[in-house]
């Protein structure tokens, strides 16, 4: 049996989703790995029987745009309970350039930690930070998907609770 | 047998209760119901769920879901103050207490300040109006003294002359010697506490029609006011704070001044970039004051980079003083959730006339009867009565940067 193993990337089509897509994709790994993207939840009701397994939930926020921290808020209610194990995690995009900043990083924070999810801020802007962030979204992956040995999505995120 | 029987908590839906930091002990059985016992597991930040039950209904797809958390797990978790989505739309968001991040909240409150004072030193003071100003940020000045202004002026007149010498131009067409003077700008501290705001003045001579007229060529100034008390006393006695500076006039020479006040007092000059957020508040705070006297429109201009689209809005002033006064309660104090809701009704009034949606835009200037701001730190005051209203919240921001965001560039920009 081959196994995919799925993460999505939630968020406005602004930031760019499919080239951090392709940076997921390129890297080396050992397993395989399907990445869907979605504007926002919840997902069309179409295709519930045939969607695959979803190991990662990624939530995309940009600091410069109000309305992408609303799209996710929005979309968090229809995510299950059992996702916020380990197995959501939000990316914090834009936090370079402070002239265009319109949200502030503390509201990020609050909202991460309201939900018991890690918060991590990249820049997706260059090749090579596309590249660091998709490594650091494959680890996640892995723990997540349960295919590091001694750790679980559970207990990754007990360990950023506060 | 185990430790006494504890009856599970029923959640009640749309109540948060308080979070409980304390540590649970390693092994202990958890109460689940009348007859079960489950066995949890012994590190710390689980709350008795069994691992295995969670990894075999692994998530596939199901978004509804909430039959696989137990109703034991489900006490356990609002115990510790954790309540996730329920089904229905509405989501509970959780309280989960004062925890120490690494980013700071900026003030959600501000103050309103007071413009019936009269205003000192009118003249010097309507010099700095209707004039485009360059904003940049100044790290406390070392052995700067205010007896010693005239010294300054000659140091930098020389420096600048050395500066020509070299082959450094300050304008077109000039190459008389040019000459610098430092001046106390009184009437800009808002308490005891602030230090006197300086004036610094480059004027060259030129010959027009066989007469020599002195022209001011570039024209700056340091401020502080209202700074932050508790940061003002806690500097050393030798250091003096006034952390903006306005420049006004070629670039070559704002370069050259700041390169003197780097080298003689041990400074650092950096960019002063505005954010959108706290442009938001500017157009909020002038918004507040509304004057009689000038009519001038309201604008807001926003860009939208991927499309290299400026989109710009204006406002009769006294559509914007009445949408700000039906949001605005307290006399004293503007807080953040008035000045989001000016926005978002801007927002919405756009977009149901335009069908854009500014909220996913980036504001990039607001022009107002009091004063115009761009993020890139430029700055144009209008009116010196409510010169007030906009020089203690640059200064708060300044000191927020010093204290919390130093930020080392390698050069002005």
């Amino acid at each position: 049996m081959y196994l995919h193993y799925g993460i999505y990337l939630v968020g406005s089509e602004a930031l760019h989703l499919d080239q951090l897509a392709a940076a997921i994709l390129k890297e080396n790994k050992s397993f395989e790995v399907n990445v869907h993207l979605a504007k926002r939840l919840p997902l069309p009701a179409e295709n519930e029987q045939t969607r695959p397994r979803i190991d990662l939930i990624v939530f995309l926020m940009d600091l410069r745009s109000q309305h992408s921290v609303e799209t996710v808020k929005a979309s968090l209610p229809y995510v299950d309970v059992n996702f916020f194990l380990g197995k959501v995690c939000f990316l914090a995009v834009g936090g370079k350039a402070v002239k265009h900043q319109s949200v502030e990083m503390y509201t990020l924070k609050q909202l991460a930690d309201s939900y018991s999810s890690p918060l991590i801020s990249a820049e997706l802007e260059s090749p090579d930070r596309r590249c660091v962030t998709a490594r650091r979204l494959l680890q996640l992956l892995k723990v997540a998907a349960g295919l590091v040995p001694g750790v679980s999505a559970l207990a990754l995120s007990s360990l950023i609770r506060p | 047998r185990g430790p006494p029987h504890r009856p599970a908590e029923q959640p009640v839906p749309g109540t948060t209760s308080p979070p409980s930091r304390a540590a649970r002990p390693g092994n202990h059985l958890s109460p689940s119901g009348p007859g079960k016992r489950t066995a949890s597991l012994s590190y710390p930040g689980t709350s008795g769920w069994r691992i295995s039950e969670l990894i075999t209904r692994g998530p596939r797809g199901n978004w509804f879901n909430m039959e696989h958390v137990t109703s034991a797990a489900r006490a356990e978790i609002k115990q510790r103050g954790v309540c996730f989505a329920n089904t229905d739309a509405t989501p509970a968001v959780v309280k989960t207490g004062k925890r120490q991040t690494p980013f700071r909240q900026s003030s959600a409150i501000r103050k309103i300040p007071r413009t019936d004072l009269p205003v000192e030193n009118a003249e010097q003071i309507a010099a700095l109006l209707q004039k485009q100003w360059r904003l940049y940020h100044l790290t406390p000045l070392y052995r700067f003294s205010y007896t010693m202004l005239k010294k300054y002026s000659n140091e930098l007149s020389v420096f600048i002359a050395t500066e020509q010498k070299r082959g450094v131009a300050i304008e077109v067409g000039i190459e008389l010697a040019s000459k610098a003077k430092f001046s106390m700008l009184a009437g800009l501290r808002a308490t005891e506490n602030d230090p006197e705001a300086v004036s610094i003045q480059i004027t060259t001579k030129t010959s027009v029609h066989q007469a020599v007229a002195e022209k001011v060529v570039w024209s700056g100034w340091m401020c502080c006011v209202d700074g932050d008390l508790g940061f003002l006393e806690s500097l050393p006695v030798e250091f003096i704070c006034l952390p903006l500076l306005f420049a006004n006039g070629p670039e070559t020479v704002t370069t050259m001044v700041g390169e003197w006040l780097q080298k003689t007092f041990d400074c650092y000059i950096s960019a002063f970039p505005i954010s959108s957020e706290n442009l938001t508040w500017m157009a909020a705070m002038w918004a507040n004051c509304f004057s009689d006297s000038v009519h001038r429109v309201m604008e807001l201009e926003w860009s939208v980079p991927p499309v290299q689209l400026t989109i710009s809005l204006s406002i009769h002033p006294e559509d914007a003083k009445a949408l700000w006064d039906s949001i605005h309660e307290d006399e004293d104090e503007i807080t953040i959730d008035e000045v989001e809701l000016f926005m978002s009704c801007l927002h919405s009034h756009f977009y149901r006339h335009f069908g854009v949606r500014l909220a996913a835009t980036q504001l990039v200037k607001v022009s107002t009867a009091v004063a115009s701001a761009h993020c890139d730190g430029k700055l144009k005051l209008f009116n010196s009565k409510h010169i007030d209203h906009v020089l203690p919240f640059l200064t708060e921001l300044a000191f927020h940067q010093i204290q919390y965001q130093p930020r080392l560039c390698n050069s002005l920009d």
